[in-house]
Formats: structure tokens, sequence, C-alpha cells
């Protein structure tokens, strides 16, 4: 499994140091004064939700937001009193996986890691991914069935700077994070 | 009086108009407190509306003990409170007065309108918790 590391250019690092070995004659990628290079051995990390050639380490708040979501697969049908459907791993996965894709993406594009959303329990077996930042709040919901796109929402809370829609999970959208963070 | 006849003449309940000013309270399971759990979730139709009741008919502590009728623990319940017109300033929403008189619920009041994102974000910023989980009224 190939990992993605970054320093910084110009810095001085052998090819050996760490964990690392380098692919030889690797043109790195350059994003915003930083350069990008490929590790070519397995990389062990805490986070087991890595994705692909996405596996920059997570930041520790979003790893918390993750592995406190894992609180909703205990929720079994009927867990508020009101005949509510519990989570499945396969939903919560695809929250996850679309949360750290585009997390990554962001961070890649922008060396900025977005804020870490409330992952928590969506109407009938759907989870919400929810952030509540000063100045703008974002509502994502993930269906429980994978073919439907996920809806959002957000504003400034006055209602002013409104973004709505339907986003096609198989996608990455980090423009929404953009908009978020700005 | 036979208790029957009595019944009917008691339950002959008319919907009613609510006032702005007026507040709708709403049962929350204990787990959608779990911590660091938000209940943007909670705000959903249950067939055509979103089950509250009308404070002008009940209190609190009596939203919260309806259950028993279901057969379910109160303790397991808190209540959260919603003005009036801040629900219907949530675009699609209307709030209508529907007593229940199967269930001999005077106060029931239905929130109709699609619950969507938009309308669930909204709803969770607009309600406060007036009996937590701990509380013993």
């Amino acid at each position: 499994m190939a990992i993605e590391i970054f320093k910084r250019k110009n810095e001085s690092w052998h090819k050996d140091e760490g964990r690392a070995t380098w692919l030889e004659d690797e043109k790195p990628k350059k994003i915003k004064g930083f350069e990008f290079y490929t590790y070519v051995e397995f990389c062990k990390t805490e986070s087991s939700y890595r994705q692909n050639d996405a596996s920059v380490e997570l930041t520790s708040e979003l790893k918390e937001s993750i592995e406190s979501s894992k609180q909703l697969l205990k929720l079994g049908d009927d867990w508020d009193g009101e005949g509510s459907l519990g989570y499945s791993e396969s939903t919560l996965n695809r929250a996850i996986k679309f949360l750290t894709d585009n997390a990554v993406q962001f961070w890649k594009d922008n060396a900025v890691w977005v804020s870490a959303p409330e992952i928590c329990p969506g109407p009938d077996g759907s989870i919400d991914l929810l952030w509540k930042l000063a100045d703008r709040e974002l509502l994502i919901n993930i269906p429980i069935d994978e073919n439907e796109p996920a809806s959002y929402y957000g504003d400034d809370s006055k209602n002013n700077n409104i973004t709505k829609g339907k986003l096609n999970l198989s996608e990455k959208h980090q423009w929404i994070l953009m908009w978020l963070m700005k | 009086m036979d208790s029957n006849v009595a019944d009917e003449v008691t339950l002959n309940w008319q919907p009613e108009n609510i006032p702005d000013t007026d507040f709708l309270y709403m049962r929350v399971h204990k787990n959608w407190f779990q911590p660091k759990q938000n209940i943007t979730g909670l705000f959903k139709n249950h067939g055509e509306g979103m089950s509250t009741d009308w404070s002008y008919y009940a209190t609190p502590k009596e939203t919260k003990e309806r259950v028993i009728r279901f057969g379910k623990s109160p303790e397991d319940f808190a209540v959260i409170k919603m003005l009036v017109a801040e629900v219907r300033a949530i675009e699609e929403q209307t709030v209508e007065h529907t007593p229940d008189i199967p269930n001999r619920n005077r106060a029931h009041t239905d929130v109709l309108g699609e619950k969507d994102v938009e309308a669930r974000l909204k709803f969770s910023r607009i309600f406060d918790v007036v009996i937590k989980i701990e509380d013993p009224n």
C-alpha cells in the first residue's frame, strides 16, 4: 500500500529516513509550497479508515469524531422508543469514507484540515454529518440506500450564504468543505 | 351519568388555532443524548406529521408521562419545547392542532411539512430542553 507524506520545499531529507523508502526518480507533486512524495513501504497508522492512496494522517479531532461514531452501531431497531431503525455498518462506512476522502482532498488542496463534524443519528437509519462552526453550519445526510445521493443544507444560521442540494457519494465534493471553511 | 356517555361529551374536542406565542412539547428518548450526539435526526414525520403537545393543554411532565399508555418508561425520556412562531418560520412547516381522541390527548399537535435537511438543521436551533433525563419530574 502506498501512502503520501509531505515535506517542505528544499528541506533536506534522506530517502532512507525513518521507515520510508522512496520511489527513485519520482517527481514530487508541488502544492502550495509543499512537496509530496510517495512511500512504497506499507505504513502502519492507528486509523483503520485510510482510503486508497489518500493516506495522510487525519487530525486527532477527525479521528475522535470517527471513533465515537461507532457507538451508532450499538443502536438497534427501536433504539429511541419511537420505532426508529438501527444503523448499519454499511451506512456508517459510507459516511466515514465521504468524510475522510473529502477532508484529505481538502487538505491536499489547501494545506488546511477541515473541522471535525459530529457524526450523529439521522432519520430512518440514515446518518447525519453536522458541522456547527462559528460562522457556518452544514448538515449532510448519508442515506441508508447506497444508490441514493446524500442531501445537504448549509447556511450562516441567519439564512444567508445558503447552499443546498444533493451529492453523488461516488464523487469528491471538497468544494462543500471549502464553502464551510470560508 | 354513565361514564361512557361522559367520555363522549368530554372528548368532543375540536381543532383550535394555536397562537405563535405558545409552545410545543416533544419527548426525546435518552439515547439521543448520548455523549456528543446531536438530535437533528429527531425531527421527522411519523405518518403525516411530527407529533407534539400544545402547551395550552399539556405540561412538559404530562408529555413525558404520556408514554406510560404505550407501556414505556417515562424515565427514559426528556422533553424539549419549541416556540410555535419559530416552528412556523421554518420553510414549509405548519402547526395543526390534532386532538388525539383515542389516546385522550387533547394537546396533540402535528407539525406538518417535509423534514428535509434544511428543516432538520433549523429545528435543531430552536429547541430548549425543559425536562432533562436525570430530572425526577
